[in-house]
């Protein structure tokens, strides 16, 4: 009574699966062999261009000197990690920390839903040719250098002739109140309201664009029937636009949380000084402090490494999240 | 037994010359002086001020380094990148390729260039110079502080300065035409100053019906810290505002702004602040706008300390005369306080952190340091400072006098050098004062004479120290985060966000802490080690 | 077709949606005024008189009108020469950009592709791993970028986030028009031309929007890796002034010419190199259309 079936080590099993796997690769290939042909420019620069070079984040272990390169450079291990964050002086590495986090945070709460808003807003505009006027309009300030706005926000700061305290003063004296001048600069509790505000003034518009090209993309007949269905302006708009631009916010906000570290010094730079420090002085800033005097790429490639694990982290966090709730992620 | 004696200390002595020749015959030099005709070419990655290279906006040649290339007889090639617009990164990418080129100069790079230089990139110069550079080492043995300023701990000299002349930088001006206005004199006391800063703050010089004058006013915040100088205290070491590490009466090394004289200074501060007679947004302005603002702009300015020759050339600015025509401002002597006779502790540096070095790679190395030396004969440091006759400046009485064009340049006389000839680039040569003096104005120069005459720049700068590796690690990891908290908590002092007295103790506490002690040591031994140098 | 629905929708408004229109259009106006001063001011001040502006006199209007900075870069050949490279960098680099980042994201979006999760992860990790300043260069030099224009275009051409984007766009496309089009026989290069494509405007647009920016405003890496004043493009022009602004802000005197100084000069570059801006989106607005279906197969 031999049956015709064979038993199968486990093994075998193994390496028939692996066999079916390859099989199915070549299938694969074949078949789709256009897919991979049109992926393949990206591969390739990105091994280029980003990955070849990756061997650079070694020299956040090292005591590292461009002269000697990475292979003549001593390995220090994690002391480069430790100088930064542990000892007396740490607490300014922390402080900093704690500051980059916060300004993100409030700048992802007050600052991120603008751009849609505007996008919404910009949408309804029935005027075609005063919408371009005023999108264009919106997103000149972006491209003004940061340089300029910056000189431009210490000025109206300033006291006397500073336009805000100008206008505030103005308008407390119409109710009688006397008003003592702030110095804006000089506290830092208003160092983030400084920072969030000047850069919504500056980028709001430009941001808004690729929200305003989602809300296009949605399909108008879509409005038509919710408006035989006899729904309001508003309940049109939480109803087909917002989830019409779904998958464009949750993209946008997973690589805004993946960021949170990712300040650049050049604005802070600019807007900064001793005295908000507690507030103002963000990692890339105190890192750029370290550099003045010393030059240490050793320090600087561990903090940067800092930066992108827990970034990395967060968007792989944000990702999973987003994946459950929505249908949306990065990967 | 007395001739066996003999003979074999003849004997010894025989072999010692001959295997100390067979030494010599192996040491091989890197050229052979015969290399080293004319018409050997000197790759020169020369990049300065973010901005300058030795070739012109199109190319060729500036007009110092043709001459010079005639002079030498050396062919002078530039290898830096023009259009590149930081200096010190392009030196940083030049040692991630192991420095290519013959000479490198430009950025403020003295640390660097030892750094490398005791990792074997940089030529150590000491035999170079003694063999073939009869001018440096004759300036070198007259200028024994440049010498150990730019020795490295390992006793080798890796780069030849640019060394600067002169001893004043900074000065006190007043607005002249306000003490007139009110009747004042020059104060000569600190008491007497506050006086007539209350004077300038009350009394409205400069008649807009207003109490809006800021008696003191500064450029930079960091400068109106020095103010402690009016009370007998120290503040910085020498040009830059990160070094406060600074030597004592008795040439010891301490930190400046945890004494008790800086305390003490810090809370006059506090105290005028209060009183209106600082500059209240001295912190929040905007670097380097004040003289404009203040001055230029709205008249309100009283009282500063700067450089001389910039400062002084308010006085001709046309745009002032406009709403402030009878504008004076003139320098002041320091005045004196309890502690004693007033000081000025800007002084100008003894050598700054520029310059140019040899590459170990170069195969023209003793050429390189005979260009070098060049600039240190009589003809070229007239090229270096004035740039070439005929163009720039004119022979009169056997002393260069510069041409209308080169002290009426638009942009400064000093962009005008640097960019149509070449001429005061940082490149190792020595400056004659006399140069920045033919540009000077009248009130300029009576400033410079004022502080030269009465002795009152001091003369204990902390020089320009080089740490070994050991004392770098303590520098590097104290002294710029010990600066920022000095920063917060004294400009929080001064404003009067936090009390001085209360305050103070647990100030000092924090400093040490933060490692100060550890960086005055190595301040302490580094310079130990400065003052040992032959 | 737009006006016709333009009429259709003003018939049937109701005052609810017309005060809506009425406040969505004050607060917009509002908005566009603030926003627009940093412009106005550098607009004003490129044609102020140097003394003026550095002493901080301009403030909102010009004063001492006089179109002399901008005589001096017209006249600088050098400022002709970077213009037309930052045409030729933006051009061609957002070209070649789309044409890597298109198909790339086409199939990123198609969930058959076998390797789809795993070319994302190494598509994103970019995004956040990256190495530092000497470790770049030397790597643009082993690949030959070194003053080399080409080059500077195939070096930069990838922005992860950019193919994340069009991917998303393309994944909102109905699975359906794709299985239709399969079954008539069509390629995937086919899909991607003839249906893909014509559906994207408002994403394509967007995407090549941002690469176009990304080379117009690029600085950094020109500054480093080309050598030639005849190869950079606008922006290191600029900086170049700016230090020269720097320079000579020291002298108590920092007008250089008759009437203006290297402040008004940089505001006067910032002025031309925003220009091209300004005209180009009115133009490319008409592809922000409202999308259309294809063959009417309906969700």
């Amino acid at each position: 009574m031999s049956s015709k079936i064979e038993i199968k080590t486990t093994s075998e099993k193994v390496l028939i699966k692996k066999r079916e796997k390859k099989i199915s690769l070549i299938k694969d290939i074949k078949q789709n062999w256009q897919l991979y042909v049109m992926v393949l420019p990206l591969i390739i620069w990105l091994i280029l261009y980003a990955y070849k070079p990756m061997w650079g984040m070694l020299i956040a272990f090292q005591n590292y000197s461009p002269f000697k390169g990475v292979s003549g450079s001593e390995f220090i291990g994690l002391d480069n990690f430790k100088t930064l964050m542990t000892g007396e002086a740490s607490k300014f590495f922390w402080r900093a920390f704690k500051n980059t986090i916060l300004l993100s945070v409030y700048g992802l709460i007050i600052e991120f839903p603008i751009p849609i808003i505007l996008a919404l807003m910009f949408n309804e505009l029935k005027n075609l040719m005063y919408r371009k006027v005023i999108q264009t309009v919106t997103y000149i300030p972006h491209f003004i250098s940061e340089v300029v706005v910056a000189s431009l926000v210490l000025t109206f700061l300033s006291l006397n002739t500073g336009i805000i305290n100008v206008l505030i003063g103005k308008f407390l004296g119409l109710f009688g109140i006397t008003y003592k001048q702030i110095q804006f600069m000089a506290q830092p509790k208003y160092f983030r309201a400084v920072y969030i505000l000047s850069g919504i003034w500056k980028n709001v518009g430009f941001n808004s664009i690729i929200f305003f090209a989602a809300l296009v993309g949605i399909s108008p007949q879509l409005y038509e029937a919710a408006k035989i269905d006899g729904a309001s302006k508003f309940k049109q708009i939480i109803h087909i636009s917002l989830p019409g631009i779904t998958p464009t916010i949750v993209i946008m906000l997973i690589i805004r949380i993946g960021n949170i570290l990712n300040i650049s010094y050049e604005k802070v730079l600019l807007l900064y000084n001793p005295l908000i420090y507690d507030t103002a002085d963000i990692l890339s800033t105190y890192i750029y402090r370290l550099g003045v005097d010393n030059v240490d790429y050793g320090l600087s490639t561990a903090a940067s490494l800092v930066n992108s694990i827990i970034g990395f982290i967060l968007v792989m966090m944000a990702n999973k999240i987003s994946k459950k709730l929505t249908e949306s992620s990065l990967w | 037994m007395r001739n066996k004696g003999i003979i074999s200390i003849i004997l010894a002595v025989l072999i010692m010359t001959s295997s100390m020749s067979g030494c010599a015959a192996k040491k091989t030099s890197p050229n052979d002086e015969a290399a080293d005709e004319k018409g050997v070419e000197l790759k020169i990655h020369f990049h300065a001020n973010n901005k300058y290279t030795i070739v012109d906006k199109d190319g060729k040649l500036l007009p110092v380094f043709q001459k010079a290339q005639e002079k030498t007889g050396y062919k002078l090639t530039n290898v830096a990148n023009p259009v590149a617009t930081n200096s010190l990164q392009e030196f940083q990418l030049q040692a991630a390729e192991q420095f290519p080129a013959d000479i490198y100069g430009g950025p403020t790079f003295s640390q660097e260039v030892m750094k490398y230089g005791m990792q074997g990139a940089f030529v150590p110069l000491n035999d170079l110079i003694d063999k073939y550079a009869p001018n440096l080492k004759k300036f070198l043995s007259e200028h024994e502080d440049v010498k150990r300023s730019i020795t490295a701990p390992d006793g080798k000299i890796y780069y030849i300065p640019y060394v600067p002349d002169g001893e004043t930088a900074r000065a006190y001006f007043i607005r002249a035409d306000w003490l007139q206005e009110l009747g004042l004199q020059v104060p000569k006391t600190v008491d007497e100053l506050e006086k007539v800063l209350i004077a300038f703050k009350e009394q409205d010089p400069n008649k807009d019906g207003k109490k809006d004058e800021i008696p003191y006013f500064n450029d930079k915040w960091e400068e109106v810290i020095r103010l402690v100088n009016l009370w007998g205290a120290r503040c910085y070491g020498g040009d830059t505002y990160t070094v406060r590490t600074v030597l004592d009466k008795n040439d010891k090394m301490y930190f400046a702004w945890t004494s008790d004289d800086f305390k003490e200074g810090i809370k006059n501060m506090a105290r005028w602040y209060k009183m209106g007679l600082i500059d209240p947004e001295f912190v929040t302005r905007k670097a380097n706008t004040a003289r404009q603002t203040l001055l230029t702009k709205e008249n309100r300015g009283g009282m500063t300390h700067e450089w001389i020759a910039s400062t002084s050339g308010y006085n001709d600015s046309a745009e002032l005369k406009k709403i402030a025509p009878d504008f004076k401002f003139e320098a002041i002597l320091p005045p004196s306080s309890s502690k004693g006779p007033g000081f000025e502790e800007h002084r100008r540096v003894t050598v700054k952190p520029c310059g140019w070095a040899i590459s170990s790679k170069s195969k023209h190395q003793a050429a390189a340091i005979k260009f070098f030396d060049y600039f240190f004969s009589d003809e070229g440091r007239i090229l270096a400072n004035y740039g070439v006759e005929g163009i720039s400046y004119d022979m009169v009485d056997g002393k260069p006098v510069f041409k209308k064009e080169a002290i009426n340049a638009p942009g400064g006389t000093n962009k005008y050098l640097w960019e149509k000839l070449g001429a005061q680039l940082p490149i190792g040569y020595w400056m004659n004062y006399d140069y920045e003096y033919q540009w000077t104005n009248e009130i300029g120069k009576k400033a410079v004479k004022l502080y030269t005459d009465s002795d009152v720049i001091i003369n204990n700068n902390t020089p320009e120290l080089n740490f070994t590796a050991e004392e770098k690690d303590v520098f590097d990891k104290v002294n710029a985060n010990l600066n920022t908290f000095c920063d917060e908590q004294i400009q929080k002092m001064i404003m009067g966000v936090i009390d001085v007295d209360s305050s103070w103790d647990s100030y000092v506490a924090e400093t040490k802490k933060l490692g100060v002690d550890d960086l005055v040591k190595v301040y302490q031994s580094a310079y130990e080690r400065y003052k040992s140098i032959k | 077709m737009e006006k016709e629905k333009t009429i259709m929708q003003k018939e049937i408004m109701s005052p609810g949606e017309k005060a809506f229109d009425i406040v969505n259009g004050i607060l917009l106006t509002l908005l566009g005024i603030t926003v627009l001063y940093p412009f106005i001011y550098v607009l004003s001040a490129s044609i102020s008189s140097g003394a003026a502006v550095d002493a901080g006199k301009v403030v909102l209007l010009p004063q001492g009108i006089n179109f002399e900075a901008y005589e001096q870069i017209l006249k600088d050949k050098y400022f002709w020469m970077s213009y037309g490279n930052t045409f030729f960098y933006t051009i061609f680099g957002t070209a070649y950009s789309m044409l890597i980042s298109i198909p790339a994201a086409y199939v990123l979006a198609k969930k058959r592709f076998r390797f789809r999760k795993q070319i994302n992860i190494i598509l994103s990790f970019t995004m956040w791993f990256n190495v530092g300043f000497i470790p770049k260069y030397l790597n643009y030099k082993s690949l030959g970028a070194i003053n080399n224009r080409w080059m500077i275009i195939v070096s930069f051409g990838v922005q992860a986030f950019n193919i994340i984007l069009l991917r998303n766009y393309f994944e909102s496309i109905p699975q359906s028009l794709e299985e239709a089009a399969k079954i008539d026989g069509a390629s995937d290069f086919q899909i991607l031309a003839q249906i893909f494509l014509p559906l994207s405007k408002p994403a394509l647009t967007t995407v090549s929007l941002y690469y176009a920016l990304s080379r117009w405003n690029g600085y950094f890496w020109s500054s480093v890796l080309l050598k030639e004043k005849g190869k950079i493009p606008l922006q290191v022009y600029l900086k170049q002034k700016l230090i020269d602004m720097s320079i000579v802000s020291e002298n108590a005197t920092t007008v250089v010419g008759q009437n203006y100084s290297y402040t008004t000069l940089v505001y006067a570059i910032i002025v031309c190199s925003i220009i091209p801006i300004i005209l180009i989106y009115p133009y490319i607005q008409k592809y922000f259309t409202k999308g259309i279906l294809v063959g009417g197969v309906k969700e």
